[in-house]
């Protein structure tokens, strides 16, 4: 027989990466109760454990200009970025550098000296990679957080209009958890469909999803990250090379494109399309049946080589080792989509809609931090490796401040009971069920209806619209019929019915989005469209439905729209 | 997909590897000790297992046991 456990907590942070041990150490410091909650085990678990650490700051004793960092977003995420939110993060990054440090992080120095990253002006550096995330846990567990492994929290608790706290249940005895809150911090990962070789099945959208039924707004969802086209110079320069010799996969290094998980961190470009001709984007080139595509190693440049070097030293990877593969000595190597074939959005670039500065949601005693966060520091695309990291413990120290204000002014409420019941009913049917959908084959088969690239890398009207009347039809007749068997499958419905909800967003967004730009790309309206889409796309639910609204971007922040196209756009869509 | 084995010769039963596990694909076997594998189907390669096992009782094939979706292919 399940236990029933109320929890009554001043925080609830929900997630415990990096943007929720911020939040939770932040609140802490306020002298309020936090309970952080993890469906796996902090400090061990999600997209923090597993990033390669990289973390990027504005160093003033670097003489970084915040400027120029800034102008360097706003060209490479196509100006869909949130300029205040830029200035915000990279201003408040010095100092969430400063707590790592003071939390016993250490940095990759190679020979004694740290190692310093360049993107452009950017600059980051890299944590190493397996001592952050137990760092982030240690400070929590010493700041006197209360935190529970193996939880998944399934609904968010509404009442009068504010969120009051959450109902989730342990994913190994199945006892049910009540968390009532003060005020909750949503910390809890960004989005993707368990497919593709990227380890980051913990990605299930779940954020998102929990805030979406309670009434938030989620953007960015019609952004792939991965998807963006290659820089005009760079194919005019691969052009002029003339083709690479790439002799049918005998001389290819691997042949074993599903274990590709950590090597996508590496530097993979420049990338050779099967007859050995330049990539504008990776997806056109398989829809143009030139795919398997390639890596040349021989063609690194000395500072591809110096990266990947660096990064094969500090990610102390088991998988070259495993599969026999030495990058070093040159070659091709089979290139995989990763994060395209998971689907997953731009980190600060999607999720939840914050409306202050504190990351507080339209939704008065929720909180958003980390990838669940849509402050669009980035817009259409990644603005580079370390932004999100950064990004996490920025909005997550905020948002653990803003949380624990919150909850010192906030009223004790009594849980309404119908309410209670009526979400208690939704997050035990799996496991009441008789019959039903394994959510194993759900999953699989969402991922048949989407994961090909002719859905949401090369885009069309016609196909979105094809695969939105199945997923629509498999939200209304299928998600409902979820059925879990034990207790760990009960984490998986409720997985799949989150990612099923997301797959929705991402095609209602493309849908509405008429226009191509960053990683959204539409066959059937190739270019960007300045400046009727200088605007950030909205979803919400509304009397049931799926809302799709339009908010413009400032218009101070809109492109200089007398220069020509091509010098406002670097990047080439297919077509162009 | 793809945790292979763990060997009960080497396994301490320490937990290690059933928290590491960020799929809770691995359960400790309470009678016996030892880590079992529970959903090899979840497995998502991260090799985690394998690494912070203090035993090296662990073993994660590179080869995947269910096909994996991809873009293209």
């Amino acid at each position: 027989m399940a236990l029933e456990n109320v929890i009554e907590t001043d925080v609830l942070v929900i997630g415990g990466g990096m943007a929720g041990c911020f939040a939770a150490v932040k609140a802490r410091e306020q002298g309020v109760n936090v309970t952080l909650v993890d469906k796996a085990y902090v400090g061990k678990s999600g997209a923090t454990h597993f990033s390669a650490g990289d973390f990027t700051f504005l160093n003033p004793e670097r003489g970084h200009q915040l400027d120029a960092w800034i102008e360097q977003i706003n060209i490479s995420t196509e100006y869909l970025n949130n300029r205040k939110w830029g200035e915000i993060v990279l201003k408040d990054s010095y100092e969430r550098y400063r707590d790592l440090v003071s939390w016993g992080v250490r940095f990759y120095e190679p020979d004694g000296k740290t190692y310093i990253y360049r993107n452009g002006v950017h600059e980051h550096l890299s944590m190493l990679n397996r001592e952050y995330a137990p760092a982030l846990r240690r400070r929590a567990v010493k700041s006197g957080v209360r935190i529970l492994n193996r939880i998944m929290v399934a609904e968010l608790l509404k009442q009068q209009g504010k969120i009051v706290g959450a109902v989730g249940f342990h994913t190994n005895s199945g006892d049910l958890y009540i968390f009532k809150a003060g005020a909750t911090v949503i910390a809890a990962g960004s989005s993707s469909l368990k497919s593709g070789s990227t380890p980051t099945h913990y990605w299930t959208s779940d954020a998102e999803a929990m805030a979406y039924r309670a009434g938030a707004e989620i953007t960015g969802k019609e952004f792939m990250w991965g998807s963006e086209p290659a820089l005009r110079p760079a194919i005019k320069e691969r052009e002029q090379a003339g083709k690479t010799k790439v002799k049918k996969s005998i001389d290819v290094l691997t042949r074993f494109p599903e274990f590709r998980g950590g090597l996508s961190g590496a530097m993979l470009n420049p990338v050779i399309n099967a007859e050995g001709g330049p990539v504008i984007m990776a997806a056109w080139e398989a829809h143009c049946g030139r795919a398997p595509l390639y890596a040349d190693l021989d063609a690194f440049s000395p500072e591809q080589k110096e990266w990947n070097h660096h990064f094969f030293e500090r990610m102390e990877t088991a998988e070259p080792d495993k599969i026999g593969l030495d990058i070093s000595k040159g070659g091709k190597l089979e290139y995989t989509a990763g994060r395209l074939d998971a689907a997953q959005p731009i980190p600060g670039g999607a999720g939840i809609w914050p409306v202050n500065t504190s990351c507080a949601t339209a939704l008065p005693g929720l909180y958003a931090a980390g990838d669940s966060c849509a402050t669009m520091l980035s817009g259409a695309s990644y603005a580079g490796v370390g932004l999100g990291l950064c990004h996490a413990s920025v909005t997550g120290a905020r948002a653990g401040l803003g949380a624990s204000e919150y909850a010192l002014k906030s009223q004790k409420t009594t849980i309404d009971k119908r309410e209670l019941a009526r979400l208690k009913k939704i997050v035990f049917a799996p496991v009441e069920r008789k019959g039903g959908f394994s959510p194993g084959w759900v999953t699989l088969v969402l991922q048949s209806m989407v994961v090909p690239y002719f859905i949401l890398q090369v885009k069309h009207g016609e196909r979105l619209q094809a695969a939105l009347v199945l997923v629509e039809f498999l939200n209304k007749h299928i998600v409902p019929k979820l059925m879990a068997r034990d207790t760990h499958e009960w984490r998986l419905a409720q997985e799949t019915r989150n990612m099923a909800l997301n797959t929705e967003m991402i095609l209602r967004a493309s849908l509405f989005r008429k226009e191509s730009r960053g990683g959204h790309f539409r066959e059937d309206y190739p270019r960007r469209d300045d400046p009727a889409w200088l605007a950030w796309v909205k979803l919400k639910e509304e009397k049931g439905e799926m809302k799709v609204s339009r908010e413009p971007i400032p218009q101070k922040w809109w492109p200089d729209l007398s220069r020509p196209y091509e010098e406002r756009y670097p990047r080439m869509f297919p077509g162009e | 997909m793809s945790i292979e084995r763990i060997n009960h010769k080497l396994c301490i039963g320490c937990g290690v590897c059933v928290d590491t596990c960020p799929m809770d694909v691995i359960r400790l076997d309470k009678k016996r000790k030892k880590a079992v594998i529970k959903y090899p189907e979840d497995c998502m390669l991260c090799l985690y297992c394998e690494r912070e096992c203090p035993v090296h009782a662990i073993y994660v094939s590179p080869e995947k046991t269910a096909p994996v979706m991809l873009s293209w292919g």
